[in-house]
């Protein structure tokens, strides 16, 4: 998204237009709690919730917080300006990649955490090695799916403002 | 709260110092871990006042101003709110963790339940609110109505919240 003209488009000289920054934060605080709320729901619905976080110390899981919605704001600003908002099929390519760049950044920042916890290069390096094609692929699926329901709050809110 | 003492002797620090948890002479000092339990408490209540209570100012704001005042409002809700929403969901799992492993069940479970639930209502209810506020700035005769109505929405729903959070805290 440009800023603020709602009709962005990739630049045709391929430097990225900033995109529009109310929804840059809001799309990157929605990802990044709905990553963490619904998973949540989840665990402590089958009763797995109250053993997992007995492992993470305070500090730590603020800070995985905080890198993870970091990690969100970042990698929506990049996939905002490379997309129009304006169908599924030119949005879907730039979600998944970036999608995937967030599974991956965020699975380094749990490898910084584990290699601080458990000093054992050679764990953290299989932990690496496995980790990676796996946290590509969930974040390019995540990420897809993100961007499908990211049209359909964007088209929404076109409807409601009178602006469709 | 548990409340120890974590160096010198009761009366504090023996040079009579404050110490790097806030601890003078004749206070008690918190252990470094109680100190962050209530820092992450604080947060927890004060991005809730910022949630709620911004929601029932621009809610005011957008029922008697004009659009533009309304979206300019609007607009700096709308960032003070999603930061407001990640300090809620970041110290809320803080709390939680508190009370690990055995988080409570049945009544309170229940209610936890409730809550996480209306909680992602209340995510991509607010993701909708937010694209409107943004599709709004650009349209020739913006709806500051559905505006006002989602701001309404969103206190109900946060008032909601605070209920919730009330019964999981004092049954």
């Amino acid at each position: 998204m440009a800023d603020g003209d709602g009709t962005s488009a990739p630049a045709a000289d391929g430097a990225s237009p900033a995109p529009d920054p109310l929804l840059r934060w809001a799309l990157a605080s929605f990802h990044a709690a709905t990553l963490l709320v619904v998973p949540l729901a989840i665990l402590y619905a089958v009763d797995a919730l109250g053993s997992l976080l007995q492992g993470v110390h305070t500090a730590t899981g603020l800070g995985l917080y905080l890198a993870l919605w970091g990690l969100t704001w970042w990698t929506n600003g990049r996939w905002l300006a490379a997309t129009r908002l304006d169908g599924l099929r030119e949005t879907i390519r730039p979600a998944a990649t970036w999608g995937a760049v967030t599974g991956v950044g965020f699975l380094f920042v749990l490898l910084v955490a584990v290699a601080v916890a458990l000093p054992d290069p050679v764990f953290v390096a299989v932990l690496a090695l496995v980790g990676a094609p796996v946290s590509a692929l969930v974040g390019a699926v995540a990420g897809v799916g993100f961007a499908a329901l990211d049209l359909l709050i964007v088209a929404a809110g076109e409807r409601l403002a009178g602006a469709a | 709260m548990r409340v120890a003492t974590t160096g010198g002797d009761k009366n504090g620090p023996v040079d009579g110092t404050t110490s790097l948890t806030g601890v003078g002479p004749g206070m008690v000092p918190l252990p470094l871990s109680a100190a962050t339990h209530l820092f992450v408490r604080w947060l927890h209540v004060l991005a809730m006042a910022v949630a709620l209570g911004g929601a029932i100012l621009a809610w005011g704001v957008s029922r008697v101003a004009d659009s533009e005042t309304t979206l300019a409002v609007a607009t700096t809700y709308e960032f003070a709110f999603w930061g407001a929403l990640g300090a809620l969901v970041m110290t809320g799992i803080g709390n939680l963790g508190a009370l690990a492993p055995a988080i409570p069940r049945g009544r309170w479970g229940t209610a936890l339940l409730a809550k996480l639930g209306l909680l992602v209502l209340v995510l991509v209810g607010s993701a909708v609110r937010s694209a409107t506020v943004r599709a709004a700035r650009d349209a020739p005769a913006p709806a500051t109505r559905t505006i006002e109505r989602g701001y309404a929405l969103t206190a109900v729903a946060f008032a909601t919240l605070v209920a919730l959070a009330a019964v999981m805290a004092h049954g």
